[in-house]
């Protein structure tokens, strides 16, 4: 380095660029702060019927930052035309699955032993109830799937009013936030 | 040598103070360090490396000051060169400036290679705990945080270093000519 100027400009281009790194790192660590304090709500990205196991596998995303857990299963089963099976009800099924922030992960409910496999035209809603850590209220998500529907159909309860109990509806509302 | 006493004077007695007041949970301090690690880390960094680069920083920067004004045609105080530079020398009217120049750059040179070697040391471990050898993601927050606090005055010594070795390099070549 021969020139004072050129240590001054690599010196500037470099205390740039650390504070660049710098001041991107705290809004980082703000941001992910701020994310990881809002509880979001589980989508259902796709459901399939596992023969084998009389079951049927959801993959359930959770888009927020804060970990959610399903406590309650419950479903309805409409027989379509070609099954013999009789429509019926079972809830409340208790589990506990958690589900980690900003993933994908799987829920399987298994199906009423000792009926009929499901057939085309089939439909199960299935309702979850879940809780997450910022209040003591229950949620739900309600999804319906339809056997041998060729577009899996994702629907939240609030997408299908009267059939269902509203989305996110306030079962109990004793302590709010802790 | 007056700003330089008063500024490492400041410093440690910021981090007594914080010290104290962290470890016996005084002032909201630890509590303020626990719910924001990485700023609590950012700022030891910053004070700690200061600390050691104290020395370097203004040792560069007299350097650059002394030298700067000798090439400007100023003969500047032998004795107060000597007293920046906490030397001691026999016969000082033998010794010309650009030498004494030469002996306090000298002095500083293994200081600069351990406060590197810290600064290394520090960003090697960043990258561990950045590539998740250990530690969570908060440890690898309060590592990046210590990193980019010890990276502001590594930078100041980087920069001076270049511009004290330049200007001595030049009076030395003219003293010689």
């Amino acid at each position: 380095m021969r020139n004072p100027a050129l240590v001054f400009v690599v010196c500037v281009v470099m205390a740039l660029f650390l504070g660049w790194a710098t001041g991107s790192f705290f809004t980082e660590t703000s941001v992910s702060k701020a994310i990881a304090s809002i509880p979001g709500s589980p989508i259902v990205l796709e459901a399939k019927y596992d023969q084998e196991n009389h079951a049927i596998v959801y993959s359930v995303f959770n888009p927020g930052g804060m970990p959610e857990t399903i406590i309650q299963q419950a479903f309805v089963f409409k027989p379509g035309r070609e099954t013999k099976e009789k429509g019926y009800v079972v809830s409340n099924i208790p589990v506990h699955i958690t589900l980690p922030p900003g993933e994908t992960s799987e829920v399987i409910m298994k199906l009423k032993t000792g009926t009929e496999k499901l057939h085309l035209g089939d439909v199960v809603l299935a309702t979850f109830t879940y809780i997450h850590p910022l209040s003591t209220d229950l949620y739900t998500v309600v999804h319906s799937f339809e056997m041998g529907a060729t577009e899996k159909k994702e629907k939240k309860a609030s997408s299908q009013p009267g059939s269902s109990p509203a989305q996110k509806s306030e079962k109990s509302n004793k302590g709010g936030h802790k | 040598m007056k700003l330089e006493k008063a500024i490492w004077w400041i410093l440690v007695s910021l981090f007594a103070v914080g010290s104290i007041l962290f470890f016996f949970h005084l002032w909201l301090l630890s509590a303020w360090a626990i719910a924001h690690p990485e700023y609590a880390a950012f700022i030891i960094g910053l004070l700690g490396f200061w600390l050691f680069a104290n020395r370097l920083i203004f040792g560069y920067a007299g350097l650059t000051t002394f030298a700067s004004s000798l090439l400007k045609g100023q003969e500047p105080d032998k004795k107060d060169l000597l007293l920046r530079a906490r030397q001691k020398i026999t016969k000082l009217e033998e010794w010309t400036v650009a030498s004494l120049l030469a002996l306090w750059q000298a002095v500083l040179e293994p200081y600069k290679y351990a406060y590197y070697f810290a600064f290394f040391l520090v960003f090697v471990c960043t990258m561990l705990f950045e590539l998740g050898f250990w530690g969570d993601e908060i440890a690898s927050w309060v590592a990046k945080g210590l990193m980019f606090g010890a990276a502001i005055p590594t930078l100041l010594v980087f920069g001076l270093d270049l511009l004290a070795s330049h200007y001595v390099s030049e009076a030395l070549s003219r003293e010689s000519l």
